[in-house]
């Protein structure tokens, strides 16, 4: 989930190459109601901070609301005051880490196996 | 010394203090945002080059995107320059004594190209009205005030090309009020209209930022004008039809009056 269309697009195939399913939006409402539909089940969610109409933050508290134990990997742009802030606000959460961007494709791969293996 | 006199200058102080504060809090904000904008096209370059080795069948195309972003990241960076050099007072404008109405028309031109190159549904009108007599000649920094115009006539485009049969109307004439002349340029669109939830902070940084713009154009356009002794503005059409954006320079008045 990446408001930008060349961000999903990267990520997707990255993730891809390397034997992943991926599903990729780039509107959040969107993306919610793929969500609800209930279709399918995830191991992972990559949400973007920083989007129009609904933040990753947001998103996730939806998504929460419908499944309570998703993993889920935050990306920001953001510098690091802003990211030890979101650490704090999920310290007590295991199934929740941080991604900062811009980041090297084996980087998000190596991210990905190791919040999906966990 | 007495004591009211004592306190005033502290309370100036406190105020000083509390202005430079809320000063600091807004520069850090605004590197903030801006190295968060600057990462989005780095993120796009460096993803595709990494891609490019694996999938050679799309290289055109991650070339193409790599391309795009460098430019993106360009144009941000020469923004954020801008609006650096705006805050600290350190714009270096070149002035020289320039016809106003020859300026728009070329400008105007440009984007008519652009338009047709497009296929925009857009129409695009200046009243180019050339008088010898009464030139709209301003001391101003040419290429500085090109950018300004190009800033509102491509917001006007991007924001009026989304309806069909869209218009806008380019307008530049002399006014004169008590203090002195002016030149006041208009240009009036027919497209979305300003959201009034963003109208109030229009010309601040980062108020409405896209894939196209970098989110600073009207501040710098702003900063420009106002740099040079005019003014801009921009308001909703009465007619519920589209905005216009406005900006005055300080005129020179007819060749005539002028040695050139």
């Amino acid at each position: 989930m990446d408001d930008e269309p060349d961000n999903t697009s990267i990520f997707s195939m990255g993730l891809e190459d390397e034997g992943f399913e991926v599903d990729a939006f780039t509107d959040p409402l969107f993306a919610l109601s793929n969500y609800k539909l209930g279709h399918k089940k995830y191991d992972l969610l990559i949400l973007d901070i920083k989007m129009p109409d609904m933040n990753g933050f947001e998103l996730f508290e939806e998504i929460r609301k419908i499944d309570n134990n998703v993993k889920t990997c935050f990306l920001t742009a953001f510098g690091e005051g802003y990211t030890e802030e979101f650490g704090r606000r999920f310290s007590s959460s295991i199934n929740v880490s941080f991604i900062r961007k811009p980041i090297r494709v084996d980087d998000l791969v190596k991210k990905v196996n190791e919040m999906v293996v966990n | 010394m007495s004591y009211v006199s004592i306190f005033k200058n502290l309370w100036k102080q406190v105020d000083l203090y509390e202005q430079l504060k809320t000063h600091d809090k807004m520069q850090k904000e605004f590197i903030n945002i801006a190295s968060h904008e600057m990462k989005t096209p780095t993120q796009a370059i460096i993803g595709y080059a990494d891609l490019m080795w694996k999938h050679p069948e799309k290289r055109e195309d991650m070339m193409q995107a790599i391309s795009r972003n460098a430019i993106r990241l360009q144009r941000l960076t020469n923004d954020i320059l801008d609006v650096t050099r705006i805050d600290s007072n350190t714009l270096n404008l070149h002035k020289e004594r320039f016809d106003l109405d020859d300026l728009i028309a070329s400008v105007v031109q440009d984007y008519v190209s652009y338009i047709e190159k497009e296929n925009l549904d857009v129409k695009l009108l200046y009243n180019f009205k050339q008088d010898i007599k009464e030139p709209l000649s301003v001391d101003a920094d040419r290429d500085r005030i090109t950018q300004v115009i190009s800033n509102l006539l491509a917001n006007a485009i991007k924001f009026t090309s989304k309806r069909k049969d869209g218009v806008i109307s380019v307008s530049a004439e002399r006014k004169k009020n008590s203090n002195q002349e002016e030149v006041i340029v208009s240009i009036k669109d027919t497209g979305e209209g300003i959201n009034p939830e963003i109208q109030l902070r229009l010309f601040t940084k980062f108020a409405t930022a896209s894939f196209s713009g970098t989110g600073l154009g009207l501040y710098i356009s702003k900063g420009i004008v106002e740099a040079q002794g005019g003014k801009m503005w921009a308001e909703n059409n009465p007619e519920g039809k589209g905005a216009t954006f406005t900006f005055t320079l300080p005129s020179n008045g007819s060749k005539d009056n002028h040695q050139l």
